[in-house]
């Protein structure tokens, strides 16, 4: 988004409270979604919820084609609409809402790195694993997973993941999810005991991996050998996802 | 022993070992862990076994390229900068290496690659002097497409195109990177207690050569010369670990153009110029023999035949004569 852009959104959004009807837009669960959309769109709703920010979630084919960057996931908020983890955040600090003021520079640092790392290892990582099938009819969902997993596979080979084999791949998630549990330890979250954008962010990814039915199950079971990873989806699920479910 | 591996990099200038990011990295990691490379500069990439520049030859006639897997590689051969890191510093070198592939490399491909004034004026005159003929014809014009579009994939924007927006998001994104190496690194010496390691190897890798080159369009430098632990950590590495590319630095800013101490271009320059020479005089006898000025015969007829010759060319220059006047 551009500077000048930006700038007025957040003046924009600084005006008004936080509405009652706020909706986040995502492509169809079960046929349509990419498992990195999947994981963004979760992470987003995590972070809402932590902030204590209502927002309705609603499901469209076209996802896609109505945000405004073409990314997903993106919510709809008074009159203004806004796409991507990144954007959201800065959005509802403007609004008054912010998970990482309590941090000091260094931890904040630390909050992007790891932030950055995630979606280096595991968004690459799930983008790598082709799901994408289409409630459209035939031929258009063939010509657009077509186009999608060819526009996957040039980003990957400009970031140099092109000559990855998937062994790899699977190597260089087990690195990060170590990375993460090291850094998690035994704390409840990655920082003090306060939950920042950082946790909503892995919890999407993580609960991703592990929740959604893939062709094989190795990324779902490398993910499952850090335990204290895996307490952490829980309890994030049981504290915020808790009325969803039941 | 067995014989050490041999990495293949870029030429070094403006005071550095190497110009190229990948390669700095690699250099710095080899000299902090210690290990014995080969090193091969070269500024010719179709001369490396793998076809582009970092490129690392093992015992085992395998080639490693990614800078990554060239780290892994000497791991795994001990040499281990990383050896004293506890868990979670392995861990944050992992992040915050992240973090500099994200929003610090755009920002340097942007400024040596895609800005107008600096990609003509200093990287691309760079490249042209420095690869043999007629490689520099072509190679930097290739190398700034395949540069663009690396940039255009990183930010998923298929129309992506040199402008002033771009260049404000993608310094913004830089200058916020920097800040926060600068915030981790403090008042310490290197990232992590007093021996370097990989992340301090992958953030000279990146800093050093917008520290130390002379950019028309210079907002990078502005910013990182305002952080001085950083300035200073990477003047420290040189200073360090490559005191002779330093010294060197002094005698090419006497002479800037690639005259002075450059002693390795002089045979190429001889080598070109006689291979100019050869080619302007096979130019002249391929047009006399084409036109008939001059025509060679035979040593078994050339005895018997050769006043028909002489009359010939005569006969020739006659005829020329007649069509000038």
């Amino acid at each position: 988004m551009s500077l000048a852009a930006e700038a007025f959104m957040s003046q924009m959004a600084a005006a008004e409270p936080w509405p009652e009807n706020a909706t986040l837009y995502q492509p169809l669960k079960e046929d349509q979604i990419l498992l990195s959309d999947c994981a963004s769109s979760l992470a987003v709703q995590a972070y809402l919820r932590m902030c204590g920010l209502p927002v309705q979630v609603f499901c469209r084919a076209n996802a896609e084609y109505m945000s405004p960057s073409g990314k997903i996931p993106f919510i709809h908020v008074g009159n203004q609409v806004v796409s991507e983890l990144g954007p959201i955040v800065q959005f509802t600090k403007a609004k008054g809402h912010s998970l990482s003021d309590g941090l000091d520079d260094v931890q904040r640092a630390e909050m992007k790195a790891y932030m950055e790392l995630v979606n280096n290892m595991l968004l690459t990582a799930e983008i790598s694993r082709p799901r994408y099938s289409s409630p459209y009819s035939w031929p258009l969902n063939k010509i657009l997973a077509y186009q999608k997993q060819w526009e996957v596979r040039r980003k990957m080979n400009a970031i140099g993941w092109g000559g990855k084999t998937l062994e790899q791949v699977y190597e260089d998630v087990s690195q990060c999810c170590q990375a993460l549990s090291q850094r998690l330890g035994t704390q409840s979250y990655f920082f003090n005991k306060q939950p920042t954008e950082l946790d909503a962010l892995v919890f999407g990814h993580l609960f991703t991996i592990l929740t959604t039915r893939l062709t094989s199950t190795e990324l779902a079971e490398r993910v499952k050998s850090y335990s204290n990873l895996l307490s952490f989806c829980r309890r994030i699920e049981q504290t915020y996802f808790e009325d969803k479910s039941s | 022993m067995a014989a050490p591996d041999e990495l293949f990099c870029w030429e070094g200038d403006w005071g550095l070992p190497s110009v190229s990011t990948d390669c700095l990295v690699v250099l710095a990691y080899a000299q902090f862990a210690g290990a014995p490379l080969k090193l091969r500069k070269i500024s010719n990439p179709w001369r490396s076994p793998s076809g582009s520049l970092p490129a690392l030859r093992t015992n085992q006639k395998e080639t490693l390229s990614r800078p990554s897997d060239i780290i892994i590689h000497l791991r795994k051969q001990k040499f281990n900068a990383d050896y004293d890191l506890s868990a979670k510093e392995g861990a944050d070198s992992l992040a915050f290496i992240s973090l500099m592939e994200e929003k610090l490399m755009p920002a340097l491909i942007y400024a040596f690659w895609i800005e107008p004034k600096n990609y003509v004026d200093v990287t691309r005159r760079w490249y042209a002097e420095h690869m043999p003929f007629p490689l520099n014809f072509f190679l930097p014009g290739r190398m700034q497409r395949q540069q663009l579009e690396k940039l255009r994939l990183l930010r998923g924007d298929e129309r992506l195109e040199a402008g002033e927006e771009l260049e404000k998001e993608l310094y913004r994104d830089a200058a916020e990177c920097m800040n926060l190496l600068s915030q981790r690194l403090g008042s310490h010496k290197f990232f992590f207690g007093d021996s370097p390691s990989s992340l301090d190897a992958y953030v000279f890798g990146h800093l050093a050569p917008i520290l130390k080159c002379k950019l028309p369009n210079g907002k990078l430098q502005q910013h990182l010369k305002t952080l001085d632990n950083l300035t200073n950590f990477c003047t420290n590495i040189l200073q360090l670990y490559f005191p002779k590319d330093g010294r060197e630095s002094f005698s090419q800013k006497t002479s800037p153009h690639s005259e002075g101490g450059d002693f390795d271009h002089v045979p190429n320059k001889r080598r070109k110029q006689f291979l100019s020479a050869l080619v302007a005089l096979g130019a002249m006898l391929s047009y006399a023999l084409l036109t008939g000025m001059v025509s060679i015969q035979h040593a078994h007829h050339e005895a018997l035949e050769e006043p028909p010759d002489l009359q010939d060319i005569g006969s020739h220059h006659d005829h020329e004569d007649e069509g000038d006047g």
